[in-house]
Parts: structure tokens; C-alpha cells; sequence
């Protein structure tokens, strides 16, 4: 037995290491030192010590070509202890390790590997490998020894800190590979001692300190690269030809991809690792080759022997996927290769798994016809444009039609929709069906992280498939209401941050003081704020959760969280501004934000009871009574939990209560003001019942044992019982493979005449705020109207508007009506380029909506409506409408002679003095918009009037004035080519190019900081 | 541990308890039902429009005339856009007409369309103290008039007509008039003493008026109820009836139809006595439901206490009370007659007076001036009314039973009515009348020639007014200028 040991201008430690060796209860052991440095170490150390030998490599250029130096002296020892200059070995390493290798006719063994400092913590117990040459740790970050890898194991490779390695192989393998330089080493000898039959052991009994800390002693920081470039080596030699041209391919196309979220991430030193190891290994292509064929010398075992020892994956990318969805966040490349091969032999692990295959199928399986066919535009579930251009211009464009026009601070995720439609070929539709799907799948992602902190698989499992089963996202696709989807998306994340914040158990990982405060907030915050973006109510999800969570805090005397709940919740308004950028400041700066916010409602009552609140039966799609057998494993943690579960299942229930309490508020028309959708307000309580279900399982685990028998035992039982009933019942929600949703929509139905024939003209929908397409303002209890420009409705009208524009004019013109205050009623709306007026009594178009979920518009205003002289209803259309065509209607952008509204100075002098048909102008696709105007005539433009319209003739501004006592009207002399055109201020366009990339630099720092932990 | 989970439980029970609790009352949706829409011609907007359903052409045999009275003191604008009948060539004409503060018009339509063998009228006025009446002159003598009405229905209830024509030379003649740019199709039940009939699938064109002589379509009855149901899109309806005959008197009358039945409806206009023929008519357009009706009588003199008449009316059935044969009206005087379905039970009334010649089977006494009269019951209340009236200039007194009156009519059962007449913008009367009570006013007494008496009222009540020509009656309910109250609501 020869202990080689290779120093490198060892430090003070070199004498403890030495120490250890000399105590070895294995005798006989000799000790050569590799002196790599030439420092003069080896003969200082020959002189006292004189039994040691010392072997001189001065031109060693790593560790590798320095142990190697042993191939070159005269060795007669079975066995070769190769050893770092930094590594204790207890006193009866050496002994154990030789009994195994003897035993087990090991080639390679290992000890378990400790931290110098700290001998409880495990640094190293061999090496899981991946097929491109990656090692992964088998102990996690810190991992303490509990005695959890206490046993010994065949492992693909160990470190070379210290490995005993039968001296016939090493020979025969010619050593490490001198080629690599630092780190890589032990795994290409590992794997070559594989191919050439040897065992390759992990011998827990036997256990050696190691101090590590290269890169401060080497003080060259080039881990990522040498462990880059030595991976790719050993993949390169060591890989037979067949499964070399395998993956091969697959390493390039992965190396693409790092390289590109690397150059997004800036992270430009990762760029030059991945081309300097491939060019490493290219210029060195003879090397690679000559290895290879001295591997082929060696070989003893089929190629295919060897590689299914090996991860079938990359680790690199596991690692990084198991981060995002369910790993330990602060673990790093060496627990998710543990993560991979153990958990796959452990149960929990496989239960995550199969949960989530479950839960992926479900959903896909649910939503298989929405996926072949499309969402139809009801509701919130506004249409897209064709082009995704159109989408883009729409949002570059500054301005929103809806109602009389007004500047528009377009939602950022207009851009993102843009992106993905343009990902999937142009295909906005899909991309917009996708967007529905995946806010199903991203609120199951949060469910299941929230109760990860418990560290119970089973319970996140539970809670996984308890949000799966509660029927908020099934009746908020049937209901069009994007706001419950975004609500069912983000709610769990918010909670999870919330907990976070509270630092109350066991949400108590991670930094502490304000370094954990802030992190909480910052994920709060960028998830409200991805919220946000698509629904600005959705902010409100912050304070329910926090109102909640407080308060079941003060309910079980723990007050002690309820500050850093709210701070934290007060510290992620910076971070959701950030992300709504500008449209929250539109809103606050507007004054109108609650209007928007309450989307048309007026704060009257509605039609849900407090029974369907609680069962989420809010609108088409009734769960049914199988709802109410989430009692059962709601009130489990309540009734058996002990400590943090019962604390933490009181604070969930009262979040549950707060949200129904708000919703039942809402629908009895408590409150003076209107509340956001229904199904928004609930996604707290919904949430809230899934973690409760994850708490009963933690609650059955740990705290069922010490009750006495009675009848809690039977709460298991009954609550499996239920869950299956439940589960069973809602298959159900998957019959027609979309949720409830119907298959058709209003514009299916309504015939509208294409503008760019007739002219440009609004649309004036009146109905229940959830029928409408785009936020409404409230007309009356329960009825809102909302105006949009053309023949379709698009999400781009679902913009946020800097105000309102003259939107007061609308509500004075339908207010004139809806009292029966004219008959000419048509003729004030064609001041406001209205021609059409459709009364929504249903979601959708019958027969694909059921007569009870009608909500008509109230006779009140539907006979008003149908008693004006020049609205004429459209016979034949469908039941669920009453659709009007305004005989007067004018073009909203025509062309009229001269004082053509002369005494009109209040639009409601258009009743006896009404506005005769002009020519249609621009009415196509725009602004701008562009067409020949004739000498002598005035251009009526009925847009709210706001700097930035223009209108130029030949390239010279017309003059204008005030039209019909609210719109502008342009004046032109000589015609010629007209462009009326549309610029928003600068700093307009650079806050929607700062809100549009928002999240993107949040993405870029998130990715950024996940990939440092690569 | 165990204290915190009592709590706690305790605490979530008691907060869904509550949640349930909350939501037991029913939820206050105000504005949720649709607003009751009264019968009564009630120009409450800004600017108001009036549907005159029309007459015939000048060679027709129910001429048309369309009176504007204001009770302004400006001069308004009014748009009158004369519609055609039928679908003949001709198209609507619009014309502009002034009426001068307190002044009165008349507009004979068929001058804008002199071809036009039946005429109805928009009215579109800038103001809701305008009043717009449609009078008929029938070529035989006589001449009907009501107001106008300011709304349009999907269905319309006309209770009393007659198509005697051979006897009683009677015309019975419906006029729809639809305003509006969409075609509607009507289908007309008719319900009358000698059998039924239908008209379906009539279509009115769009901004036409269609007249559906009912004489045509079941002759010979002496009474005759139409039930028309607008299946696409809505008109204004009104009836004329022409009379010549010893039973029928001689005259023309028009109203309004009636397009929502309710369970209350008062009659202010009536009157019985040996030279007054009135027939109360009550009209059930239930399918299903038997109405049991009482008719209360309403009178002038306090602590005057007449047994109600009891009734009853089958679904889908017409009910006549002939006043006259009622001995518990002897004596009484002035009266009015309240409608009241007892188990609420919608159904619609009107009343219909016939003033008889001397010498004729009325009775030994004779009116004044004879003719007949047709009055639609009243739904609602209002606290203001304008009744156009006219007057001898000179004053005469011819008794109360042949002299131009106004009624008014307070419904309450409890609460004194303090109300003020004003002609002209002066006040000329004011009165307290006590609850259940009526007040008759001879218009003589208010003005002079022509005028509009402006009614108003502490609490709703109801007006109405017979004219006495020097060849002809007619009677109608005034015109509310103020939000009307559903009767059933006046307490």
C-alpha cells in the first residue's frame, strides 16, 4: 500500500494530513509525496521524515500529470492511495478501504468525505455522472451526516481528494488523464476504470477530512471552465462510436442554448467557458483520438454496459429545471443529482412525479377541445387580432378606441402575447388559447410550491390536487373570466410569498432580517405585478391574502408576523409598479382607476348565494354539490393539527373566510362601490382550500399519532373517502374537453358591416359587466355599457386609457335614453359615431348557454332602447341579443361641408338638428390613416381631442376646431393627400417600452442569478 | 394548544353562521324591475315625441286632425312627421310646426299627403308641456278626440268596440302606426259576442300606419274586444268607432288602446242617468287566470257609500256593466269608477258613454247635445296633469250633466289630494279633495274658448275631461306631466 500524495505548495494543514497518514492503523503504508510545485517541500519533508518518499514533478502543470508521476517510479504496492495535499484521513481510512476493495474486488474505492472544519458535514459520497461527462453530487449543500449514506454503494465516480485505486488498473489505464488539468479528473478515470470492468465503490466506513478551497489557493477562479472543458473531454474519449454520434449532436445543441441565455443573461464570462472548452477540445483532437484508442485497448465492457450507469439526461438541465419547479432553491448542481438518482429510488420523489403527471394530464385532457378549437370571445376572453402586427401596432400605438378614444398605456402583455403568437408562427389565436392553459398549469406550479417548505412531497401533492379539484379555474374558463384565471394563477404564488414574509413556521427558511423580507417581497411583488399586467385588479389579491393571513394570525395569539406581512406586502408595490409600468401611474394619475378596477360594477347586488360562493359556483358551469366534500379535508388540520399545521390551517381558514366574506359582501350589495369579478375575489378562498387539504395530510402524518383512539382516526378514512368522491365526481368538468366554455361567441353571431366599406362606426354593448368584452362603466344595477370601434373586439381594446375621455358623453347620451328623455336617441349616439347598439342578455349566443344563466338587460332600458325612432332592431338575430343599427348613424372619421354642425353646441341638440350622412374617411386599419380630401371641406374626426392627432394635407397641418361641442373637425381649403395620424408624447413611449421590458429584465436577473448557481 | 383550537373552530363556525345568516333577507336590487309603464299619455322627458296612430285622408270617413296645445310661455318647436297608411307609394313628409306660448294648433296631416287614404302622425316637441290630441271627424257627423300616446308596446288591449253596421251604421276600425325603421308584424285576436277571429301576420311597414277595420272582419257584433300582439317589433295602436244608430247614438270616438293591463285602473269620466248610457268594459288578456273585479264608485258628496259592482271575467273575455241599469247609482251624481281586480288578476278597462237623443230608448229626458264618448281607464296617478280645454266664451250654463267638465280624482284611500288649477300659468282654483273623492269642474268656470288647465297636486290623482261641442262629445283622460304613480301604489 503506497498512499501518494500530490502537493502543491501545501499549507499549515500539510502537517495534519501527513499526521494523518503516519497514524494509520494499516500497516504497512508508505507515503510518496508528489512534490508538483517544486518549492522544496518534498526534500524538506524528506529530511524529516525519512521513510516518506518523495517524487519530484516539477513541470506538472495539475494534479492530474503530478499523480501521474507515480507511473514512473518503481512502486511494488497493491494498492495506491492517491491523496490531495489537503485531505485527513481517519486513522482506519486506509485499513477499511483496502478490506472493501478487497472484499467487493472493488477497482476504485472511496471514503466519505467530510469538511475540514466541520466533520458533520458531508461534502462528498461519490458521484452521480451524466452521459455528457457531468458529475453530480450525491449530498446536498451542507447536508449534515446523519448516517443517511452510511452504507456502501457502486457509484460511477468518486473525487479524487482521496481514492484507493488498485495499482494493476492504474497502470493498465495509464493514470489520470494528464490532459486535465484540475477537476474532471477522478470522473474520466472513473469512467475509464468502468469500461476496463472495475468497480468503482463508495466506502462510507472509512472517512477522510478534505479542506478544498482550490480556487483561493490557486487564486485563478476557473472552475466553470475547466469542469466544462474536462466534461466535454471525458464525453469526447470515452463514449464508444455509436453513442458518440448521439451525443454529440445533443451537447452542441445544449451548448447553443447556454450560450444563448447566456448572452441574455450577461453573462458573457459562461459564453467564453462554453466556446473555450469546445475549442479546447477541438484543437486537441489528436489527444482525443489517441485516447480513444487506448481506451479501446482497455476496454472490457460493452459501451452500453457502461452508459446505463449512467443519468439518462443532462444534469446541467435537471438541475436547472428542478430549481424552477420544486427543488431546493438554495441547493446547488450536487443535489440535483442526488435529487434525480435518489429521489427516483425514493417514494416521495416518484409521488411528485406521478402527481404531476396526473395534474399535467388532467389538464390537457380538460382542455383538449379548447386546444383543437380555439376560446371563443366571451366574456373577458377578448378576441386577438389576425396579424400579430396588428397586435404590436396596437400596442406601440399610444391610443385605445374603446368608448370616445383616449391615450392608452397598452398593458405590456400585449408585447408578450405578440411574441408568443410570433413564436407559433403567427398564430395568434393559439398563442392566446396557450395563454389560458398555461395560467391553468401556473397556478397548479404555485399550489404545489406553497407547501414546500413543509418538506412533505405528500403534502404538496395534496394541495397540488386539491387545487386541480377546486372548481375555480374550470368555472372561470366557463364563465370568460380572465380575472379569475389570472386570480386562480398568481394567488397561490402571493400566498407563498406572504408566508415567506411572515417567516412564521415553516415558512422560515432562507435569509433572515430584511435580506429574507426583501426576497419575499421582490417575489411578491413580480408576481402581483406579472398579474397586473393582464388584470390590474388582481393587486387587490395582495391585500386580501395579507387581510387574511392577518387576521388568522391575531385569531391564534401569534401577532408576531403580522408586520413583516404587511411590510412585505407595502415593500412589493415597488416591484408590481415596476412591472405595470406606466399603466399604474396612468391609473393613479387618472383618477378613474377604480372605475377600472370594479370593471362596470356598481356595487348593487347579485345573483350568487352565499352557498355558491362557498361551492365557487360562480356563473355557467355549476360544480355541483361535491364541492362541499372539501369540508372534510378542510377541517382535518383544524380538528387533529398540531403546532405550526393547526397555526397555519387557522390563518388559511381565515383567509378562505375574508374571501368569501368580500365576495358575499359584493353579490348582497353591501358596499358602496363595485368589487372586481367574482371569480377574482374567490381565487384567495380557493387557494386557501387546496393548502388546507395539503395541512390535512401533513396533520394525518404527524399529528394523528398522538391522539388517543376515537374518532379522529375515522376523520382518515372519511376524508380519503371524500377525496376520491370528489375526485371521481368532478371527471365530470373533463367531459367536454373545455371546461364548460361554449363553443361560440357573440360575433359569430352578429352581422356588422365591415368598415373599410361603409365607414368607420362604434358599437355600443349594454349587458352585465362579465358579458362585456372590455372593462364597462355602470349604467345600472347590474348593467354596464362599454363602446368599441369596428366590426370586432380585440384585447387590445382591453388597454388602459390614460382617462376617459369624453366617456361622460356616452353615459349622458344612454342615461337620456334609459329615461325615456328622447326618442331620438340614435341621433345623439351618431355624434358619437355609434352605429350599432347590442344588448347582451347572456354570456354567449343560445343554444350554448343555458336560459338560467341569462341575465337580460332590465326591461327598463331594453324597451327605452327599442322605443327610439331611428334604432332599428335587427330581426333574426340571436335570442341572447338585441342588436340596433342608428339610422342616423354618421361615419365617426368623414368627410362634411363646411359648418355641417353649425348650432350644435351641446350633443344633444343633434335630436332636432341631426348631423346628415358625410363621406367615409379613414376607415380602414390605422392611425395613421391616409386618403384623398376633396377642396373646400371639413374632416369630422369624433375622437376624444387630445395633443398628438393631426391631420395633414400634402404634408401641412390643417387647421381645426371644435365639432359637434366635444370632437374636432379639420379644415381644409385645397385637398389633396391627407394622413390623419396619431403621436403619443416621448416620454409616453418610453414608459410602455420600460413596462413592456419590465419582465423581461426581472426574467434576465432571475435567470442570471439561477445559472451563478449552476 | 387545545383553547386555541376551540377558538378557532368556534370562531370559523361562527363566521360562516354569520355568511349564511347574512344571506337569508332577500338582496335589494334597485332598478332591477322593469319600471311600470303607464297607459297614460306622460310626456316627462326633455323632449318628448307622441304617436298619433291617425285617421283617415281627407275621402276617408274618419278624418284626421292633430291638435298641439301648450301651456308654456314660450313658443315651442314641434316635428311633425305625417306617415302614410298602407304600403303605397307615398313616403313620410316632415314638417316643422310653432306653437306660441299658450297657444294652440291644428295640423291636418292630410295636407303634407293628400292621397294618403289613412294618416297617422309623429310628434316630436321640445318640450313636455306641449299636449298632442288626435281628433276624428267622422263624414257622418261627429268627432272623437283623445291625446295622443307617448309610447309604443308589443301588445295592445282595445275592450270595447262594435261593428253593427247595418243597424247601428257602426265602423269599428283598429290604426297600428309604427314609428320606427323596422317592419313590425302584428297578429290581432278578436273576441266578440258572436264568435272569434284573427288577424295574423299583418305587417306594418316601417314609419306606416295600417288601419284594420274590424267591421270587415266580424260583423255584426255588438261588442267586440281586440287583443293585438306585436310578435315583431312595436307600434302605437288607438281605435276609432263610428255610430249612427238609435242604441249606438251618433258620433265618432277614438282613444288610445290599452298596452299593459293592471290590477286598479279608475274611470274618471263617467256617468249615468236616464239620457247617459255608460258601459264599462273590463277586459281579462289572462290565458289562464279568472278575474274577480269590483266596480267602486267614486263620488263627489262625502259619505257617499255605494256597494261595488262584483264581476267576473273569464280569461281572454270582455266583461260589460252597463251603468245605466243600476239602480244603487240612482241619486248618486257625479261619479267615478274605480277598477279593481281582487286577486290582482291584470285586466283592462275603459268606459264608453252615450248621451241619447231625445226621444230615443234612453229615457224621457234628453241630453243637450248628443254623442258618444269612449274613455281608457287609468293605471296611474300624477301629482301634475295638463287637460286641454275649451269653453263657450260667452259662459253659458247648461247643467252639469251636458256641460264641459274637468274630473279630478283622488285615489288615495287615506290622504287629502291639496290641489291647484291653473290656466294660463294663473292659478284659477285650488281645492282639497278627500281621499276616495272626486271634484268635477266645469270648464267654464277655468277659462274661456280654448285653453290647457294645468292640474297639480300635493299627492297623484287623477284627471280627466268631457267636452261638450255643439254637435258632438268627447272625453279623456288629461295628459300627466310628472312621473305617474301605479294606482296600485297610491296609498
Amino acid at each position: 500500500m503506497l498512499a501518494v500524495v500530490v502537493a502543491h505548495r501545501p499549507g499549515d494543514w500539510f502537517v495534519e494530513t501527513l499526521e494523518s497518514l503516519a497514524l494509520q492503523d494499516y500497516e504497512p503504508l508508505g507515503i510518496a509525496i508528489v512534490d508538483a510545485a517544486s518549492t522544496g517541500t518534498g526534500s524538506a519533508l524528506a529530511e524529516a521524515l525519512p521513510d516518506v518518499t518523495v517524487i519530484e514533478a516539477p513541470r506538472a502543470s495539475g494534479f492530474s500529470e503530478a499523480a501521474n508521476a507515480v507511473l514512473s517510479a518503481e512502486v511494488e504496492a497493491d494498492y495506491l492511495l492517491v491523496c490531495h495535499d489537503d485531505v485527513a484521513l481517519a486513522p482506519d481510512a486506509v485499513s477499511v478501504l483496502v478490506q472493501e476493495a478487497q472484499r467487493s474486488s472493488a477497482g476504485v474505492v472511496g471514503p466519505k468525505i467530510v469538511d475540514w472544519e466541520r466533520p458533520e458535514i458531508v461534502r462528498h459520497a461519490g458521484y452521480d455522472v451524466d452521459r455528457f461527462g457531468v458529475p453530480a453530487e450525491r449530498v446536498g449543500v451542507d447536508e449534515l451526516d446523519q448516517e443517511q449514506h452510511d452504507g456502501v454503494a457502486d457509484v460511477f465516480a468518486l473525487p479524487s481528494a482521496a481514492m484507493l485505486i488498485r495499482r494493476d488498473l492504474f497502470f493498465r489505464l495509464g493514470g489520470f488523464d494528464a490532459g486535465m488539468t484540475f477537476r474532471g479528473e477522478a470522473v474520466d478515470f472513473c469512467w475509464r476504470a468502468q469500461m476496463a470492468g472495475a468497480r468503482v465503490m463508495f466506502v462510507p466506513g472509512a472517512v477522510a477530512r478534505h479542506r478544498g478551497l482550490l480556487v483561493s489557493r490557486t487564486g485563478v477562479d476557473d472552475a466553470r471552465l475547466t469542469e466544462t472543458r474536462h466534461a466535454l473531454r471525458s464525453m469526447l474519449v470515452n463514449h464508444g462510436r455509436i453513442s458518440l454520434t448521439v451525443f454529440v449532436p445533443v451537447a452542441v445543441v445544449m451548448a447553443v442554448c447556454e450560450i444563448l441565455i447566456a448572452v441574455c443573461t450577461a453573462r458573457f464570462g459562461r459564453v467564453r467557458d462554453v466556446v473555450s472548452a469546445w475549442v479546447w477540445n477541438i484543437s486537441r483532437l489528436d489527444i482525443v483520438l489517441e485516447r480513444r484508442r487506448a481506451n479501446a485497448q482497455v476496454r472490457t465492457v460493452r459501451q452500453a454496459d457502461v452508459t446505463a450507469l449512467q443519468y439518462l439526461g443532462s444534469m446541467r438541465l435537471t438541475s436547472f429545471l428542478r430549481r424552477q419547479f420544486g427543488g431546493d432553491p438554495d441547493a446547488l448542481l450536487g443535489s440535483a443529482g442526488r435529487g434525480v438518482f435518489g429521489g427516483l429510488r425514493t417514494g416521495t420523489t416518484r409521488l411528485a412525479w406521478i402527481a404531476w403527471t396526473v395534474a399535467l394530464a388532467v389538464v390537457l385532457f380538460g382542455s383538449r377541445s379548447l386546444l383543437a378549437s380555439g376560446v371563443p370571445a366571451v366574456g373577458d376572453f377578448a378576441g386577438v387580432p389576425d396579424s400579430a402586427f396588428d397586435l404590436l401596432r396596437d400596442w406601440w400605438g399610444g391610443w385605445s378606441e374603446r368608448n370616445s378614444g383616449a391615450p392608452s398605456s397598452n398593458l405590456g402583455a400585449l408585447v408578450y402575447l405578440w411574441a408568443a403568437g410570433s413564436l407559433l408562427g403567427g398564430s395568434m389565436a393559439l398563442a392566446r388559447t396557450l395563454s389560458v392553459v398555461a395560467a391553468m398549469v401556473v397556478g397548479l406550479a404555485g399550489a404545489y410550491r406553497m407547501l414546500a417548505a413543509t418538506g412533505s412531497r405528500r403534502a404538496q401533492a395534496a394541495t397540488l390536487f386539491a387545487y386541480l379539484l377546486v372548481p375555480l379555474a374550470p368555472v372561470s374558463v366557463a364563465s370568460g373570466s380572465i380575472a379569475g384565471l389570472v386570480g386562480y394563477a398568481a394567488a397561490p404564488w402571493m400566498l407563498r410569498e406572504l408566508l415567506r414574509a411572515s417567516r412564521t413556521a415553516p415558512f422560515q427558511s432562507g435569509a433572515k432580517g430584511l435580506g429574507g423580507l426583501v426576497s419575499a417581497s421582490a417575489a411578491l411583488g413580480t408576481t402581483a405585478g406579472l398579474a397586473v399586467l393582464v388584470v390590474p385588479a388582481a393587486a387587490g389579491l395582495v391585500l386580501m391574502l395579507a387581510a387574511g393571513l392577518a387576521a388568522g394570525s391575531l385569531l391564534i395569539g401569534r401577532p408576531a408576523g403580522i408586520p413583516r406581512i404587511f411590510a412585505g406586502a407595502a415593500l412589493a408595490v415597488p416591484m408590481i409598479a415596476f412591472l405595470a409600468f406606466p399603466a399604474v401611474v396612468d391609473l393613479l394619475a387618472s383618477g378613474s382607476g377604480w372605475e377600472l378596477v370594479a370593471d362596470g360594477r356598481d356595487g348593487s347586488a347579485g345573483d350568487v348565494s352565499f352557498g355558491e360562493i362557498l361551492r365557487f359556483a360562480a356563473g355557467p358551469g355549476d360544480p355541483g354539490w361535491l364541492v362541499w366534500l372539501f369540508a372534510l379535508p378542510m377541517a382535518v388540520p383544524l380538528l387533529l393539527g398540531r403546532g405550526w399545521r393547526l397555526e397555519q390551517s387557522v390563518r388559511l381558514w381565515i383567509v378562505a373566510a375574508v374571501a368569501w366574506a368580500v365576495a358575499l359582501a359584493a353579490q348582497r350589495g353591501a358596499l358602496p362601490f363595485g368589487l372586481p369579478d367574482l371569480h377574482l375575489l374567490l381565487a384567495p378562498a380557493a387557494v386557501a382550500v387546496a393548502g388546507l387539504c395539503g395541512l390535512a395530510v401533513l396533520s394525518i402524518e404527524h399529528d394523528l399519532r398522538f391522539s388517543h383512539f376515537g374518532w379522529r382516526q375515522a376523520l382518515v378514512p372519511l376524508t380519503v373517502l371524500s377525496s376520491l368522491v370528489l375526485a371521481a365526481g368532478s371527471i365530470g368538468l373533463l367531459e367536454d374537453g373545455r371546461w364548460g366554455l361554449v363553443r361560440s361567441d357573440h360575433h359569430a353571431s352578429l352581422r356588422f358591416e365591415p368598415p373599410v366599406l361603409s365607414g368607420a362606426y362604434r358599437v355600443l354593448w349594454i349587458g352585465a359587466p362579465e358579458f362585456l368584452s372590455v372593462e364597462g362603466h355602470a349604467l345600472a344595477p347590474g348593467v354596464a355599457w362599454a363602446a368599441t370601434s369596428g366590426d370586432s373586439v380585440t384585447i387590445a381594446d382591453r388597454s388602459v386609457p390614460v382617462d376617459q375621455g369624453r366617456a361622460d358623453l356616452f353615459d349622458a347620451a344612454i342615461s337620456e335614453i334609459s329615461e325615456g328623455g328622447t326618442a331620438r336617441g340614435g341621433r345623439i349616439l351618431a355624434g358619437l359615431g355609434v352605429r350599432y347598439v347590442v344588448l347582451l342578455h347572456r354570456l354567449a349566443p343560445a343554444p350554448f348557454i343555458a336560459d338560467d344563466q341569462a341575465r337580460p338587460v332590465p326591461a327598463h332600458i331594453s324597451e327605452a332602447i327599442r322605443n327610439q325612432l331611428d334604432l332599428e332592431l335587427v330581426e333574426g338575430t340571436n335570442s341572447a341579443v338585441d342588436m340596433f343599427v342608428n339610422t342616423s348613424w354618421v361615419p365617426m372619421r368623414g368627410l362634411h361641408p363646411p359648418g355641417f354642425d353649425d348650432g350644435v353646441d351641446d350633443l344633444a341638440d343633434l335630436q332636432s338638428r341631426p348631423l346628415t350622412a358625410g363621406g367615409s374617411l379613414f376607415s380602414g386599419d390605422g392611425p395613421p390613416w391616409s386618403a384623398l380630401v376633396p377642396d373646400s371641406s371639413e374632416v369630422l374626426v369624433a375622437h376624444t381631442p387630445r395633443p398628438g392627432w393631426e391631420l395633414t394635407v400634402d404634408g401641412e397641418a390643417a387647421p381645426r376646431r371644435e365639432a359637434l361641442s366635444w370632437a374636432r373637425a379639420y379644415l381644409v381649403d385645397a385637398g389633396g393627400e391627407a394622413e390623419l395620424s396619431y403621436s403619443p408624447p416621448w416620454w409616453r413611449r418610453a414608459g410602455q417600452l420600460i413596462g413592456a421590458a419590465a419582465p423581461v429584465v426581472l426574467a434576465l436577473a432571475w435567470l442570471r442569478r439561477r445559472m451563478d448557481r449552476l | 394548544m387545545r383553547s386555541m383550537r376551540v377558538l378557532a373552530v368556534a370562531a370559523i363556525a361562527g363566521l360562516l353562521a354569520a355568511g349564511v345568516i347574512i344571506d337569508l333577507p332577500e338582496r335589494s336590487r334597485p332598478g332591477q324591475a322593469a319600471r311600470h309603464v303607464s297607459a297614460l299619455a306622460a310626456p316627462t322627458g326633455a323632449s318628448n315625441t307622441w304617436f298619433c296612430p291617425g285617421g283617415s285622408g281627407d275621402a276617408g270617413w274618419a278624418g284626421l286632425t292633430v291638435q298641439l296645445a301648450s301651456s308654456s310661455d314660450q313658443t315651442r318647436t314641434a316635428t311633425v312627421s305625417v306617415l302614410p297608411g298602407g304600403s303605397g307609394p307615398q313616403q313620410a313628409r316632415t314638417v316643422e310646426v310653432e306653437v306660441e306660448p299658450y297657444g294652440q294648433v291644428l295640423f291636418r296631416p292630410s295636407q303634407e299627403i293628400p292621397d294618403a287614404q289613412w294618416l297617422g302622425a309623429v310628434v316630436e316637441v321640445d318640450g313636455a308641456d306641449v299636449v298632442v290630441e288626435q281628433i276624428v271627424t267622422a263624414a257622418q257627423g261627429g268627432v272623437g278626440r283623445s291625446p295622443c300616446l307617448t309610447r309604443t308596446a308589443d301588445s295592445w288591449v282595445v275592450s270595447n268596440g262594435a261593428t253593427r253596421l247595418a243597424v247601428e251604421r257602426e265602423r269599428f276600425v283598429l290604426m297600428l302606426l309604427n314609428p320606427f325603421p323596422d317592419v313590425a308584424v302584428a297578429d290581432i285576436e278578436l273576441v266578440a259576442d258572436v264568435g272569434r277571429d284573427s288577424v295574423e301576420g299583418l305587417v306594418v311597414p316601417a314609419q306606416r300606419v295600417v288601419a284594420v277595420d274590424v267591421t270587415e272582419e266580424i260583423t255584426v257584433a255588438a261588442t267586440v274586444a281586440a287583443f293585438v300582439d306585436v310578435v315583431s317589433g312595436r307600434v302605437a295602436a288607438s281605435w276609432i268607432q263610428i255610430a249612427d244608430g238609435p242604441l249606438a247614438g251618433r258620433g265618432a270616438r277614438t282613444a288610445p288602446a290599452v298596452p299593459d293591463a293592471a290590477p286598479l285602473w279608475h274611470l274618471p269620466v263617467a256617468a249615468a242617468g236616464p239620457a247617459r248610457r255608460a258601459v264599462v268594459a273590463v277586459s281579462n288578456p289572462s290565458a289562464d287566470d279568472v278575474a274577480e273585479v269590483d266596480l267602486e264608485i267614486l263620488g263627489q258628496a262625502p259619505g257617499l257609500a255605494v256597494n261595488p259592482i262584483e264581476i267576473t271575467v273569464r280569461p281572454g273575455r270582455t266583461a260589460l256593466v252597463d251603468l245605466s241599469e243600476q239602480a244603487r247609482l240612482d241619486g248618486v251624481g257625479p261619479f267615478s269608477v274605480a277598477v279593481r281586480s281582487l286577486q290582482g288578476v291584470p285586466v283592462a278597462a275603459s268606459i264608453t258613454s252615450v248621451a241619447l237623443p231625445a226621444g230615443a230608448d234612453g229615457g224621457p229626458e234628453a241630453a243637450s247635445v248628443e254623442g258618444s264618448t269612449a274613455t281608457i281607464g287609468a293605471d296611474a296617478a300624477a301629482r301634475r296633469w295638463l287637460v286641454p280645454g275649451e269653453a263657450p266664451s260667452d259662459g253659458r250654463d247648461v247643467g252639469y250633466d251636458d256641460e264641459s267638465f274637468l274630473v279630478i280624482v283622488n285615489p288615495s284611500a287615506v290622504g287629502i289630494a291639496r290641489t291647484e288649477v291653473r290656466v294660463g300659468g294663473e292659478p284659477v282654483r285650488s281645492v282639497e279633495i278627500g281621499p276616495g273623492r272626486i271634484l268635477r269642474l266645469p270648464l267654464a268656470s277655468l277659462g274661456a274658448d280654448r285653453f290647457v288647465v294645468e292640474v297639480e297636486s300635493s299627492s297623484p290623482v287623477v284627471v280627466g275631461r268631457e267636452l261638450v261641442g255643439l254637435t258632438s262629445r268627447t272625453a279623456s283622460l288629461g295628459v300627466a306631466v310628472s312621473e305617474p304613480v301605479p294606482l296600485a301604489d297610491v296609498r
